[in-house]
């Protein structure tokens, strides 16, 4: 039995050493839901090496719409079948309370759990069961996640989606070794799935999220490749002689908008990745490049610095016109379209720091997310509520989130090495 | 012009020689009959003698010429090596510019020299950049700085397959501070002998 | 045969070439030096229009906001005069028998202060001489004249439109907080006013202008609630979407 505890203990402890990333909020709206995640119960022998209850309030909270009631505070602990008494919620300000049971036997995990509206007195919705053949508890409190932010907000949550970024360990400038990272979206489960001495950059989902597109060398050659995450597969989409870097995946999938230098100068082509043909895009002496398609697949965004200053511009696919996008600031770039293709995202210098701005297309109205300076790599989250950002402090480079208005910010401290170039997965459901 | 001048040197050489060719038999069939040389026959034996041996010495002169000449070469060559060597192999750049400075026109000027008169010698030129700005736009950026230098080397009598360029863009920094002095150094292109 | 000859002469001259490199090493150096100026000016060039074209999108991108700007500006004064003009008819076609126009201007131009103390004019007399001056573009004079209309023919049924364009020529003039009390006066006092919705939505452009998005907004969209088919519960949606 002591064993038990102490090994239980040591799962717990090397919990966040393993996770890279660890939430820390700065900054939540005004009125967040409070919410009480009443530790599961668990109804089988053993421990189990994820708290249920934690990982869930945890993400809620992540998002900065709700705020966890501490487990401390709570009266009681009842299960998914006990009796809930809302009065002893409402005495500790408790909105919605969660109840839930774990146990494991034979055929794997069952899971079952409730929410309850405590000042309506009734269950959200009816005592849910989930049972899982393996042993991913973490999948599970991710869907539980999702579960209750759909029913509290309407909106579809991002807790089962994962993350992809870059990490850096640098012992001097030629020695350096480059990690491209799989996590989960609260940063667990980190998994290197590509390593080089060599930089990796601008990793890219596909939009089924089966595949990752990536820049990094093989020697002294820089090249696009994509991996399918399943199998480990690689393809080697592009190596010409020059620049091969910024890809990104059209919404159908086929086809890779990507910067090449092959003729001389940094350009935008878009290759079909099926049959490998190449179409150029751009033809310009200056600076073509960072370019992402629109939701509908129709233009493409992309940074040039044919006016002098790197500025984001917008390209009709159609018929190759292209406009300019932003007006303001002196160095505009790195855009992304929000998911429903009225906003883009973009890196912004205002007095000569670097923010990750949002413009309304429409109104052409721009807001100014972030706070921090050198901030860059904005990636949106697949339900359009926030995005997830690089920035750094004073050694080493961090990852950050924030709400599509500016509101809710949360930094995500890395644990040990420099991390660098998130990019937001695609639903997976 | 001066292949005129050794084309009617030539020229002079073969009529030079028929003729020659011509008084030696003259010469020969003359001698049978009578061995008495005329003052005229004399006098012009002693000219070709004469002749003769200006020309080895003129070309004893112009061979020794040619190899101080080729010591000379070789002297400059391994000059220019090493005046290849003492230049500056780290050139740096303004704040999202690609532009050469002017200060670094004379040590890219050592190295052009030297890869012209050395075929066989290879540099490769990576572009960095500083941190600030945006990552795949930094490896542009990078890019546009090696080439500029190439661009110059190329124009200074280098051939292009000497010549190895690309960019890291801001991945490889040589200076971590977090200021104008770190970034001012981390705008550069490497020039580096292979 | 002629051929033979070029190529001979080429042959000729590619070696003379090679002798000159040779022979004359300045003048290969001098070439290149002026290579080397030739690719920083083409570089420079190249960054001067790289300059130029930035400048020229910025250019262009605010003419069309100033003519898109200018074009709403116009459509508005020329809506207002319009109306000016209509009314005057009205009024003309109501009383044939007023004293012509230009004789009440002159009188009541050099010293509108002295006006207020003459009520033998006719309210609706002192009402299209105040008129006359915002066609006019004398914005200052006309709102001297508004204000001692208001004060000299209280009980007149014109009050309410002498009120409304003072209201208008504050707006024309950038006195928004004045333009804002006009209106919102006029809203308080007149609910019933005939030009209340166009006097809603103007408050409500001002208010959301003035950064009070809440009242602007909830303005507006009485507009459309009171009257949806209306042009100016239009005008008034319109005004929310660039809010949202």
């Amino acid at each position: 039995m002591r064993l038990f505890i102490w090994l239980a203990m040591t799962l717990m402890m090397a919990m966040p050493a393993r996770a890279e990333l660890v939430i820390e909020i700065t900054r939540g709206i005004e009125n967040p839901i409070k919410i009480a995640v009443v530790p599961f119960r668990v109804k089988s022998a053993g421990a189990f090496d994820v708290d249920l209850a934690r990982l869930i309030e945890t993400n809620l909270e992540r998002s900065g719409q709700f705020r966890r009631v501490r487990r401390d505070t709570m009266l009681s602990l009842p299960g998914p079948d006990d009796q809930i008494f809302y009065r002893d919620w409402r005495a500790i300000d408790s909105e919605y309370t969660v109840v839930g049971s774990v146990e494991r036997d034979d055929r794997g995990l069952l899971v079952r759990y409730g929410l309850h509206d405590v000042y309506g007195e009734r269950l959200v919705f009816p005592i849910e069961r989930l049972s899982e053949s393996s042993d991913s508890l973490r999948d599970i409190g991710h869907y539980i996640s999702d579960r209750i932010y759909e029913a509290l907000t309407g909106v579809k949550g991002i807790f089962s989606t994962r993350l992809l970024y870059v990490s850096a360990e640098r012992r001097s400038e030629k020695d350096q070794t480059f990690k491209l990272i799989l996590s989960d979206a609260d940063g667990g489960r980190p998994q290197t799935i590509f390593q080089s001495s060599e930089p990796i950059l601008s990793p890219a989902w596909s939009p089924d999220g089966s595949r990752v597109a990536y820049m990094s060398f093989r020697g002294k050659r820089a090249g696009i490749y994509v991996q399918t995450l399943a199998s480990g597969e690689v393809q080697k989409v592009a190596e010409f002689p020059g620049l091969n870097s910024a890809p990104s995946f059209s919404p159908d999938g086929r086809k890779l908008v990507m910067t090449l230098s092959r003729d001389g100068n940094a350009e935008v082509y878009v290759a079909n990745l099926r049959t490998g043909e190449l179409d150029r895009m751009t033809n310009h002496f200056s600076i073509d490049t960072e370019a992402s398609w629109s939701p509908d697949g129709r233009s493409i965004l992309f940074t040039s610095s044919r006016g002098g200053k790197p500025q984001l511009y917008m390209m009709n696919l159609a018929d190759k016109t292209v406009k300019r996008v932003t007006f303001d600031g002196d160095y505009n770039s790195n855009g992304a379209f929000t998911p429903d293709g009225e906003s883009i995202v973009f890196v912004h210098r205002t007095n000569e720091r670097f923010h990750i701005a949002r413009m309304n297309l429409k109104t052409r109205e721009i807001r100014i997310l972030t706070e921090t300076d050198l901030d860059e790599s904005p990636s949106v989250a697949p339900n359009g509520t926030m995005l997830i950002y690089a920035t750094s402090d004073e050694e080493k480079g961090l990852l950050g989130l924030v709400s599509m208005d500016g509101r809710v910010r949360v930094r995500l401290p890395s644990v040990s090495e420099s991390v660098r170039e998130p990019a937001w997965s695609p639903f997976f459901n | 012009m001066s292949i005129f001048k050794q084309a009617r040197a030539v020229g002079i050489a073969v009529i030079l020689a028929v003729l020659a060719g011509c008084a030696g038999q003259v010469n020969e069939s003359a001698q049978g009959p009578s061995k008495v040389e005329t003052d005229a026959e004399r006098a012009a034996r002693e000219a070709r003698q004469a002749e003769f041996l200006a020309k080895q010495e003129a070309a004893k002169a112009k061979q020794e010429a040619a190899s101080a000449a080729a010591s000379a070469a070789a002297k400059t060559a391994e000059d220019l090596r090493k005046g290849a060597m003492a230049a500056d192999t780290l050139f740096f750049f303004e704040f999202d510019r690609s532009d050469l400075k002017q200060d670094a026109l004379d040590d890219l000027d050592s190295h052009a020299k030297y890869l012209a008169s050395d075929r066989s010698a290879k540099v490769r030129l990576e572009g960095h950049g500083d941190e600030r700005g945006t990552r795949a736009y930094n490896l542009a950026l990078g890019e546009r700085r090696a080439n500029s230098v190439a661009r110059y080397l190329v124009i200074q009598g280098v051939n292009r397959s000497q010549i190895e360029s690309m960019s890291y863009g801001e991945e490889r920094p040589l200076s971590l501070s977090r200021d104008e002095n770190g970034w001012s150094r981390n705008r550069r292109v490497e020039l580096i002998y292979q | 045969m002629r051929l033979f000859q070029i190529a001979g002469a080429a042959v000729v001259m590619t070696a003379a070439s090679l002798f000159t490199h040779a022979e004359e090493p300045s003048s290969s150096e001098s070439l290149r030096q002026s290579q080397g100026e030739l690719l920083l000016q083409i570089e420079q060039l190249r960054q001067e229009t790289q300059a130029l074209r930035g400048l020229i999108e910025e250019l262009s991108y605010q003419l069309s906001q100033m003519s898109t700007d200018q074009k709403t500006r116009y459509l508005d004064l020329d809506q207002r005069l319009g109306e000016l003009v209509r009314i005057q008819k009205d009024a003309v076609a109501v009383k044939p028998t007023q004293p012509n126009a230009s004789a009440v201007r002159g009188g009541f131009e050099p010293s509108p202060a002295t006006q207020v103390a003459v009520p033998e004019i006719s309210d609706q007399d002192a009402y299209n001489a105040a008129f006359e001056m915002i066609r006019e573009r004398k914005f200052d004079e006309a709102l001297v004249a508004l204000d001692s209309f208001v004060q000299v023919y209280p009980d007149s049924e014109l009050v309410l439109d002498a009120r409304f364009w003072r209201g208008q020529v504050f707006d024309v003039l950038g006195r928004d907080q004045e333009a804002i009390e006009t209106f919102k006066g006029l809203t308080l006092a007149a609910p019933d006013y005939r030009r209340i919705l166009q006097v809603k939505v103007k408050l409500g452009k001002l208010l959301i202008k003035n950064q009070d998005v809440i009242n602007g907004r909830k303005i507006l969209q009485e507009v459309i609630t009171q009257s949806p088919e209306s042009v100016e519960a239009g005008l008034a949606s319109r005004e929310l979407e660039k809010i949202n």
